[in-house]
């Protein structure tokens, strides 16, 4: 193309000086203006729709509590005052990063919901790390030659693995390692013991492995239908290097967006494996707080949950964009 | 005779799918000698590219039938190789170039890795010594920094370039054979006749035999020292390239030669492939129009003029999403266009060409300058008279809705503003039919059961629906087979003498041009450089692009002269 | 390039493919996955649908003399729960329960999802800008926990489930619709249409929907599937279904405590959500594979 690159001619929208000097960090500015919105969105919508969710005030002071009583804990948690004004005092307070005390325990609610964080770190970090190890491989066997008798069988098991709900699967599990077999504890956590972290971990990898090895499967038999195959065949490319270092990493590419969104869906699985588990992650502190009409944990939950997601998808992002060269050189 | 390299005999070879076999070889024999350069020239669907395929047993095993026949290679059965055995001929004694350079090197993976690669699978060397040879290798393709090449990713590099790098692998092993497959189609026709002249030079430097597969007779006349007629699945005709193309004895080739637009008088109508063959003799019948009273004399007026068109593109954005920087595909270009003429847009991929045909009929606004039609501004006609401009896009297959009947297709335009019933729009349907050459029984049918070029006829015919003045016809023939592009050359020509319509041509193809346009403009990096009579420009251009071009060309006339 | 003009002749030289019913056709397209998808498919919506007629007891009434019946014993043919009640008739509860949900929730995904999609992809400006800020929000955003939020708010129940479901889970149809309806509108058929003056209701309407028809078929069946695991989910930490009423989610549930005595408890319900969820999934991939296999004339 011969493209002759040159700057509008001068008028209102005309290049400025501001323009060329932040331009190369405008996706990045984008992406941090997209978080900001989702960080209020969140915010705004969970304040007004938890307090119409009841009375916390009740939950506090139990069922057998006097209008005085009552009227004294709305007080002292300022739940007495119009609804607008609570909700500039509390992003007011928030945007100084107060996130206000947990109803429940009067602990600071953000530092309860950091507390819990590093647990759910463990199982998400060891699911995703097993689906992807398990994943790539089969997948890359898989789609390699996917009209072979064996290949359509696994394929045919992936696809039933993928139709059981996580949570079906972790009770499953517990009904088969723990009950029956008694190799794995069912319940609890224990940060000393490797053997509490196993089931957990396996269920939540459940929601993540069979659509990753499916993916990655698709991909590599699609990346093996092109050209630049044909290409390395004709050049004398044998069968193994044609899938590990022509197909393989193209198809990798492309599966590398669905690990960054499939994060959100393994935060969501989180909830329901660490409640069937007892683990005491941010999952399992969600559906406590909910239930107890605990507002500020709830709302730190989110916000926490929200930044995470956000962090693990920039940086998968990044981290292919810098591996695929034709991402690599437009960003320059 | 020297000893062939490859000899393929009685070769059948069949395709099984659900829908049963189809037989895409049918006893095909074919010999190559110790250096030579040998061409398939054939169109799409004759079986060319599965034969070169088939050489180096690169098509699935499960999805074909070999029931007769044998490929040696260098006197061994390749079709009696073990896999092993068949990775060391590829890319060893012969290795291929094929057609797309977007496509076929790694994105992945650096040009060094790729040409290494090669070389080290089939040559006992070190990796330092691979990498001299790959870029000594670079070097002999005329690369001007081989060094940066070698360490660029494919997309760092243009089509040509590209090209050079496959060519490169291609000579890498030192190979007896060099199987060809369209090398150079998708490229512009500079870049082509540099490739051509490159592998020519290399082949014969080398003593390396070349099997050139192509649908361009030009092509072959300027390359290669024998050709072979391929036509569904057979060679009909073999022999030197001076006999075959000069005295042409099958029925096929003698057609095939005739529908050259190259080398016949201007606006005669070409001889067509399927009339020669009888099949489908139909599609080529002389219209009879049942709208004759719309008939227009050319009265020598200006229908259309440019005034300092410009066309930009942004390019960059700031944070609101403003674009800041632009790219100009259109530069200040004036042209005009008299009634019932027919200006042709001469240019290679990424001049403006298709962005001004966008501009005129309304899909790009202009940035810059004014299109006046009928004297007035574009902008200030009503609807009604800016549907007297219509299009006609590259590509037939996605330029008609694939769910739409011809009949709906055809009179999509007809329905705007006015309740037509039915019975009526399929009446007008069958009306356009006959006038683009279509049977009116088949208006029922829908796009993917027609062919290339009668899908072109649908196309056309919709835009004649609004009964246009002018048409603009953005590389109408370019997805076609030479065959069927003389057919739509004919109806093109024919309704515009019957309708006095005025074309504007946009086309990469200089032998397409001369015999259409009587206008051409020539374009170049979004301006247009040269202007004026057909003949006058392209027989003796001034400006250098132009002449650049015309040199590039590959023509039979300046073949054989050579 | 050679492979895909061998599979156009090829397909050429197979028949006509004419808009006619024909068996040869069937046969052609149908495999194996699409036989079993349509026979579980099949057997799903007749129990959907008679269910009523199919139950061997009443699946609210249980005899507590009778607990922990194994399957197959004493004419409980899946065994009965911890209070004796009859798994199969609860199970056939259940499934009209999910059924109902999901299709309903569906709809109203389908129809918010892809009227908005069209919306943002035919009318590009500041409603594409906020649409997209919104599929944005409720991707980097973890559904379950939106609908945990949500539903505890809300409350329990059938109209309230199916009302979240259905006005929050709309994301996937939108973003297809919006993707698919954006690259149809370039098309040069599209643009000829345009040019002749075709307004953009007869285009959208014309065009683009019958354009991305087959794509929303297949997000149905598998957006189905994905409703059906998010009921069961939420019923399962006790926040869908009203407790006692017998869905999948809440027999799961219910089987927790009772894993050594009665597996059975466990086996039922999963099984049935498993081979539903499996179904639609199956049901999406055959309606996938036949519109590809229609080839040219969809997504040419």
């Amino acid at each position: 193309m011969s493209s002759t690159a040159e700057t509008a001619p001068a008028g209102p929208q005309a290049a400025g000086r501001w323009d060329s000097l932040i331009g190369p960090f405008v996706p990045v500015l984008h992406q941090l203006t997209r978080l900001a919105v989702l960080l209020f969105m969140v915010t705004t919508l969970l304040f007004f729709m938890l307090r119409l969710a009841g009375d916390p005030a009740l939950v506090l002071a139990g069922n057998d509590a006097t209008p005085e009583q009552l009227e004294a804990i709305r007080a002292q948690y300022g739940l007495d005052k119009p609804l607008i004004v609570q909700y500039f005092n509390y992003m007011g307070n928030l945007i100084q990063g107060d996130f206000g005390k947990s109803l429940a325990s009067g602990e600071r609610a953000m530092g309860k919901v950091l507390t819990m964080l590093p647990a759910t770190l463990l199982i998400a970090g060891l699911a995703m790390a097993a689906s992807i190890c398990i994943a790539i491989p089969l997948g890359a066997w898989l789609g390699f030659k996917p009209e072979r008798f064996d290949r359509r069988g696994v394929s045919g098991i992936i696809f039933v693995f993928q139709g059981v709900p996580g949570f079906v699967s972790a009770l499953i599990f517990i009904q088969v390692f723990a009950v029956n077999l008694r190799w794995l504890p069912s319940l609890g956590m224990d940060y000393g013991n490797v053997k509490t972290w196993i089931l957990p971990s396996a269920s939540l990898a459940w929601f993540l492995m069979p659509s990753l090895t499916r993916v990655v499967a698709a991909n590599t038999a699609e990346a093996m239908r092109e050209d630049y195959i044909r290409t390395a065949r004709a050049g004398g490319a044998p069968g193994y290097s044609l899938l590990w270092r022509h197909a393989l990493p193209n198809a990798l590419l492309g599966a590398a967006a669905l690990i960054g969104t499939q994060f959100a869906f393994l935060v969501g699985g989180a909830v329901i494996t660490e409640t069937i588990f007892a683990w005491p992650g941010i999952g399992w502190l969600l559906i406590e707080s909910t239930q107890t009409l605990d507002f500020p944990v709830v709302q730190a939950l989110a916000f926490c949950i929200a930044i995470l997601v956000f962090t693990v998808n920039a940086v998968t992002d990044l981290s292919f964009q810098y591996l695929d060269p034709r991402l690599r050189t437009k960003g320059n | 005779m020297v000893k062939p390299v490859v000899r393929i005999e009685d070769l059948s070879l069949e395709f099984i799918s659900q829908a049963g076999a189809f037989e895409a070889l049918k006893g095909i024999s074919l010999d190559i000698g110790e250096g030579e350069i040998v061409g398939v020239v054939g169109e799409s669907g004759s079986g060319k590219s599965v034969t070169a395929m088939n050489i180096l047993q690169l098509l699935p095993r499960t999805k074909i039938r070999v029931p007769t026949g044998s490929i040696n290679v260098l006197d061994h059965d390749v079709r009696a190789m073990s896999e092993k055995r068949l990775q060391q001929i590829r890319g060893g004694e012969v290795s291929m170039i094929f057609q797309e350079p977007m496509t076929a090197l790694n994105p992945v993976l650096r040009v060094s890795d790729q040409i290494n690669d090669v070389i080290l699978r089939h040559k006992d060397v070190s990796a330092l010594e691979a990498e001299e040879i790959s870029l000594s290798l670079l070097e002999d393709t005329q690369i001007a920094d081989p060094r940066r090449v070698y360490e660029s990713y494919p997309h760092e590099l243009s089509g040509g370039m590209r090209q050079r790098v496959m060519i490169a692998m291609a000579f890498s092993c030192s190979p007896k054979l060099i199987v060809a497959d369209e090398p150079t189609t998708a490229l512009d026709v500079t870049v082509q006749a540099q490739i051509l002249r490159l592998l020519k030079e290399r082949a014969e430097k080398t003593n390396t035999s070349v099997l050139l597969i192509t649908h361009d007779l030009a092509v072959v006349a300027q390359l290669c020292n024998r050709v072979y007629v391929m036509y569904k699945g057979e060679f009909v005709e073999e022999g030197t390239t001076q006999d075959v193309i000069g005295n042409p004895q099958h029925v096929y080739t003698k057609a095939l030669l005739n529908s050259l637009p190259e080398g016949k008088t201007p606006k005669s109508r070409l001889a067509t492939v399927a009339a020669a063959m009888l099949e489908g003799g139909s599609n080529d019948k002389v219209i009879k129009s049942p709208v004759a009273a719309t008939r227009i004399a050319r009265s020598g007026d200006t229908v259309l003029e440019i005034k300092k068109g410009t066309v930009r593109y942004p390019k960059d954005y700031n944070f609101f999403g403003r674009p800041i920087t632009f790219h100009t595909a259109v530069d200040h270009v004036s042209v005009d266009i008299k009634e019932g003429e027919t200006l042709a847009l001469v240019g290679e991929s990424g001049c403006g060409k298709t962005s001004l045909a966008n501009a005129v009929v309304g899909l790009n606004p202009l940035a810059d300058g004014e299109i006046i039609y009928r004297g007035k501004n574009i902008k200030d006609h009503d609807p009604e008279t800016r549907r007297e401009i219509q299009i006609v896009f590259q590509d037939p297959q996605s330029s008609l809705d694939p769910r739409w009947p011809v009949w709906k297709i055809m009179t999509e335009p007809l329905t705007v503003g006015k309740s037509l019933d039915k019975a009526e729009l399929r009446k007008r349907a069958g009306e356009l039919c006959e006038m683009v050459g279509l049977e009116p029984d088949q208006i029922d049918r829908l796009p993917h059961e027609f062919s290339g070029g009668q899908r072109q006829r649908i196309a056309i015919g919709r835009a004649l629906s609004v009964r246009p003045k002018l048409l603009v016809l953005d590389e109408p023939t370019s997805a076609l087979d030479v065959s069927v592009q003389a057919q739509i050359l004919n109806l093109l020509l024919d309704l515009q003498d019957e309708f006095g319509l005025t074309y504007l041509f946009i086309s990469h193809d200089v032998a397409v041009v001369r015999h259409i346009a009587d206008k051409v403009a020539v374009m170049y990096q979004s301006k247009v450089v040269e202007e004026g009579d057909t003949e006058q420009i392209l027989s003796a251009p001034t400006h250098e692009y132009t002449r650049t071009l015309m040199n590039a060309v590959p023509s039979l006339e300046k073949a054989f002269a050579a | 390039m050679t492979e895909v003009k061998i599979s156009r002749t090829a397909g050429l030289l197979g028949g006509s493919e004419g808009r006619t019913f024909s068996w040869d056709k069937i046969r052609q397209v149908a495999n194996v996955e699409i036989v079993i998808a349509g026979t579980l498919f099949t057997i799903i919506a007749v129990i959907a649908i008679f269910g009523q007629f199919l139950q061997t007891h009443d699946p609210m009434q249980g005899d507590l003399l009778k607990r922990f019946t194994p399957p197959g014993q004493e004419g409980y043919f899946m065994g009965s729960d911890h209070l004796g009640r009859d798994l199969w008739s609860r199970m056939v509860d259940g499934l009209q329960w999910s059924m109902a949900c999901a299709m309903t929730a569906n709809v109203l995904n389908l129809l918010i999802g892809s009227t908005l999609g069209l919306l943002a992809a035919e009318k590009p400006g500041w409603l594409r800008i906020i649409v997209n800020q919104f599929v944005y929000t409720l991707q980097s955003f973890p559904g379950l926990v939106i609908l945990i939020c949500v539903v505890v708010v809300v409350g329990q129940g059938f109209i309230t489930l199916v009302l979240t479901l259905g006005l929050l889970s709309w994301v996937v149809y939108m973003r297809v619709v919006y993707a698919e309806a954006s690259s149809l509108s370039q098309r040069e058929y599209v643009q000829a249409a345009r040019l002749a003056g075709v307004s953009r209701w007869a285009i959208m309407f014309g065009h683009v929907l019958p354009g991305v028809r087959a794509s929303l078929f297949v997000i149905f069946a598998f957006h189905f599937a994905g409703l059906l695991i998010a009921e069961s989910a939420l019923s399962f930490l006790g926040l869908g279904a009203p407790l006692g009423v017998p869905t999948w989610g809440n027999m799961l549930a219910e089987s927790r405590q009772y894993m050594i005595r009665a597996p059975w408890m466990l086996v039922v319900p999963a099984g049935a959500i498993v081979t539903a969820v499996v179904t639609m999934n199956l049901v999406g991939d055959g309606i996938a594979s036949l519109a590809r296999k229609k080839g040219p004339s969809i997504d040419a």
